[in-house]
Formats: C-alpha cells, structure tokens, sequence
C-alpha cells in the first residue's frame, strides 16, 4: 500500500505536477512520511507479536 | 585568526581527536571479541535491536544525506523530496518483504540469500560480483565526496585527505570487523541526530519558530519563487522522475552494506525491530533537514551575501548549503561540530562498505566458491583483511582518479545497479519457486550491463563529460528500462529451463 501510494505522488509529480502547487506537495509528503512509519510500526508490533506462533 | 574562528578550529580538532580516540579505543576492545568468521562479519550477532538501528541509521545516512539533500532543498525545493520519500519505502519493503527470509536463509551477505536454493556456484558467484560493483562504486563515490568536503572544511588537500579516511576505514574494518564498524556507526549515529537536531532548533528560533514566515520568506527570495513547493525544480522529464523514484526504492532493497546488518542480532524479533528503529531515526532526520534546515536556509542565506562568488553562486556549492545555514544561525562553533560531524559521518558509511566488499570477497568468492566451503576461518578472517586493505586501496585510487565528478549521479548508479541486478536476483529467489540458476544469472547480467550501458550512453556521461553533442539514451536514469528487462529475461529463460525434458536438475 505504501508503495502503491509512493508511485501515484512520483505520477502526479511526473505528469501533474500542478495538482501539488501552493502547499499540497509539502503536506503530501509529510503526511506520506508519518503514514509510512505508522504503517510499519504496526506491521513490525504485529510480525514480531506472532513470530513464535 | 579571528577569536570565532579560533574558537571553530578548536571544537573541530578536539570533537574529530574525541571520536578518534573513542573508536580506536573500539576497534582495539572489538579486535579481542572477535574470534571468528560469526564474530567478524556479524558481531557475533550480539548486537542488540536498538543498537543495529543506530548502526542501520548510522550506515545508511551519508554525508549526502545529510549535506546533498539539504542542498538540493535548497537549490530545487519539492523535488528533493523523492530522495527522502525513496529511501523510506525502500525501509518499508526491507521491512515487509526481506527481513524474515534473509533472517531464515542468509548467514552473512546477500549472496547467501540469491544463492541458497542453488547448489551451482554460479549465481553466488554472480550475486558476490555484482555486490563488489555497487560497493566500490558507492565507496569511490563517497570517498570522491569525502575528499572534497574534508578540502573544504578542514582545508587538507584532496588527496591527502582521501588517503587518510581511506587508512583509517581499513584499520576499522581489517582490525576490528563488524563490531568496530557498528560502534562507529552508532556513535556517528547519536553525533549526528544531535547535530541536524540543534541545527533545525536553530533555524526555527531564527524565524521566531514561525513556520509560514520561513516558507513564506524562503518563496520571497528565491529564483523560483512559490515554485520552490512545486514539483519540476530538479527533474525536467516525467520518466526521469520515475526512473530515479524505482531505482531508489527497490535499489535500497538490495544494497550489501544493509542487508548485512540483519545479522548482527540474535534474531529475527531484533532484526524487525532494527529496522523499525532506523526507520524513525531517519524520518526523523528527513523531516528536519527536507521541511526545515533545506527551506530555512533560502532566507537566512540570501541575507548574507559574503556567501556568495561573484558569479552568484554558493561559496563552496550546494553541498555547504547546511555548513553555511550553521555558521549564519547557531555561529561558529557549532560549524565547528558538524564539521566533526561530517567527517565521522564518513568513516561510519565507507567503512560498512568496506566491510561488505570485502565479505563479498573472502566469504563469498575464496570461502564458498573457490574452496567450496572447506576454508578455515582462520584462512577466511585472513582473506578478509587482505581483501579489505585490498578494497581500500583500490577505493583511494579511483577516489584520486576520479575527483571532481558528481558524486549525486555515481551514487544515483550504485542505486540503479542494486535495483536491475540485485533486487531482482533476491526477491525471485525469495518468493518465485520456478527461478532457476541460468533464468537468475541471465535476467541479472542484463540488469547488470542495461544500467551501466544506459547510464554511460545518457546525457550525464556522454554528452557533459565525454563532451558528445547528443545523448544517445535520452534520459538520465536508467531503471525505468534496465530493471523490467531483467525481470523479463529472468522469467524468460527460467520459464525455458524449465521446459526442457532433460535440463540438470542442478539448474533447478
């Protein structure tokens, strides 16, 4: 999903880059990153919770 | 010399003299801990998962980290943020996808991986050449960056300075082996943060901790005006951009330096955790130097016009765009730490780069390949430091060699490299069962020479250094082409392997 999520922004900055003017790009990526750490701070909790399972 | 600059010369000597003293003094305890092959390429896998994500953090972010993207921030605004968004899914995918089979099927290196359903030496022999290519090109372009920025900062001349860092990561790694080298990357770790942490404090107090007046002066005074928060300051086409986004984040998967710290700790529990740790430590840093030090920088210094030749541009380039915002905000003295912090910061990265080269070499292509895996550690640890003084001269050679090129687009290579010839190779040999040895060898010798061949033909190499007047392949980055083709050959000629009636089950 994060990946997924990664290649639309790198699209939009390829062939819309007017979609990220003012603002938006800055906020975009600051929201991506805080997403992706979420993302795998709760795929690492939940792996390493059921690694002896 | 001015008191200030007295006063900067000093906390650079005794910071730089501090660490030299703390990590010798570690190399020599790490040289009596390490008794082994285990203890020399892994530490014995007695490192902890909070230490190993100070050691990751500390391995991964270069002096271009922290130097190059403040630069680029600052030169190009928004489009610096791919190189800090990569990197971060480049950790998610290490995360999700290759933790767990390189804890299970791993020892010491990414051959190890590619290799284990192979029982021909070929693909490890293959995976071992390919990791010594990205190593010595990530090393040559670091230690080009290196002599440059130590020129700059300490006032040592190029060589002289290539030389001594190229020593003393020998001396790290030959001596102490991993476990040194995870000290140094963990100390340089802790230094660093530290340092881009009271930079960014800085910066923000300059502007009252007001972060609209920063972005709002920072659009005021630059050349590109409100441009600078939209996309196209640096990347001019839509395929570069693409390019340059896959081969960052699949090519992180791949780099040996990175995947080798998976092993240092005891198990697959720590080794998650080691990467959730880095993963923070470096978004951490990410959002400081892209969001603060990068845009807090356009202001503060175009108020400052000693800074600038007359030509207009930066004294010393965009690489001393943080060196620069440091003097102008937090005053010399704390110049005088990040330069300590610089240089510690390069030693950290090219000596976990020596380290993997010369694994590569001795456990790799003497130590299972060549003797079949009936080498005494004795003779391996031995072929180690042979292979990584080896390494390191080699390094200080073309580092000589080579001064002057643009380290962003070498390293831009190791990274294009790693994402068409390694990333392939691991993930289908991790998760597709029809991969056979000549299908990998096939798909990742062409990922292998696609990216070289493009990147040499396109228009950083032929047309602005070999002085050509048309680029014969269009674009600047290669992996949009070169990592699909090597997929594609792989499946191919796995796929006609496997059709074969009589094909050697070895080939399987």
């Amino acid at each position: 999903m994060v990946t997924a999520i990664f290649f639309v922004l790198v699209l939009v900055m390829a062939f819309r880059p007017r979609l990220l003017t003012g603002f938006r790009g800055l906020t975009y990526s600051l929201e991506f990153i805080l997403l992706t750490l979420v993302v795998m701070g709760g795929y690492a909790w939940w792996r390493i919770a059921h690694i002896d399972e | 010399m001015s008191e200030t600059g007295a006063s900067s010369s000093i906390v650079v000597v005794s910071t730089f003299l501090l660490f030299l003293a703390v990590t010798l003094a570690i190399t020599w305890w790490a040289a009596r801990q390490t008794k082994g092959t285990r203890d020399f390429y892994a530490a014995g896998g007695r490192i902890t998962g909070f230490q190993n994500g100070l050691a990751i953090a500390g391995d991964f972010m270069s002096a271009a980290t922290f130097l190059g993207i403040t630069g680029l921030t600052y030169l190009a605004g928004l489009d610096a943020t791919i190189y800090i968004l990569a990197p971060m899914v480049g950790f998610c995918l290490l995360l999700m996808l290759m933790v767990e089979p390189f804890r299970k099927l791993g020892r010491f290196t990414v051959s190890d991986v590619a290799a284990h359903r192979f029982e021909r030496k070929s693909v490890r022999v293959f995976a071992a050449l390919t990791s010594l290519t990205i190593v010595l090109l990530y090393l040559v372009s670091q230690m080009v960056g290196a002599g440059a920025l130590v020129e700059l900062l300490f006032g040592i001349p190029y060589s002289p300075a290539v030389v001594s860092i190229g020593a003393l990561m020998v001396f790290y790694v030959s001596v102490g082996g991993m476990m040194a080298t995870t000290w140094v990357q963990i100390i340089k770790a802790v230094l660093m943060v530290f340092g881009i942490t009271v930079l960014a404090g800085a910066t923000l107090q300059s502007f009252e901790f007001d972060f609209p007046r920063m972005y709002r002066e920072a659009a005021e005074v630059h050349p590109l005006g409100a441009g600078i928060f939209a996309p196209g300051g640096l990347l001019e086409d839509p395929w570069s951009t693409i390019s340059l986004s896959l081969a960052l984040v699949f090519g992180f998967v791949g780099l040996p330096h990175i995947v080798m710290r998976l092993y240092t700790v005891p198990d697959e529990k720590a080794a998650y955790r080691s990467v959730l740790y880095a993963s923070f430590l470096i978004g951490f840093v990410f959002i400081l130097v892209f969001f603060v030090i990068g845009y807090g920088a356009i202001p503060r210094l175009h108020e400052h016009q000693e800074l600038f030749g007359p030509s207009g541009s930066l004294v010393g380039g965009s690489n001393m765009v943080a060196v620069h915002l440091a003097r102008v905000v937090a005053g010399d003295v704390f110049v005088g730490f990040i330069g300590a912090v610089v240089f510690a910061t390069i030693l950290a990265v090219v000596s976990g780069l020596t380290l993997a080269g010369a694994s590569a070499l001795s456990h790799d292509l003497f130590a299972r390949a060549l003797r079949d895996g009936r080498a005494t550690e004795t003779e391996e640890l031995r072929i180690t430091r042979i292979a990584a003084v080896a390494l390191g001269l080699a390094a200080i050679v073309l580092a000589i060699f080579f001064e002057g090129q643009n380290i962003v687009y070498m390293a831009s290579m190791v990274f294009a490299i790693s994402a068409s010839a390694n990333f392939p190779l691991l993930i289908l040999s991790v998760y597709w069962p029809g991969l056979t040895s000549a299908g990998a060898i096939a798909g990742g010798s062409v990922g292998l020479a696609l990216s070289i061949a493009l990147m040499f033909l396109g228009p950083t190499i032929w047309v602005d250094i070999l002085g050509n007047t048309a680029p014969v392949f269009p674009y600047k980055y290669p992996a949009l082409f070169s990592m699909p083709a090597a997929f594609l050959v792989t499946w191919a000629v796995s796929s006609r392997e496997r059709s074969r009636p009589f094909a050697d089950p070895s080939l399987r």
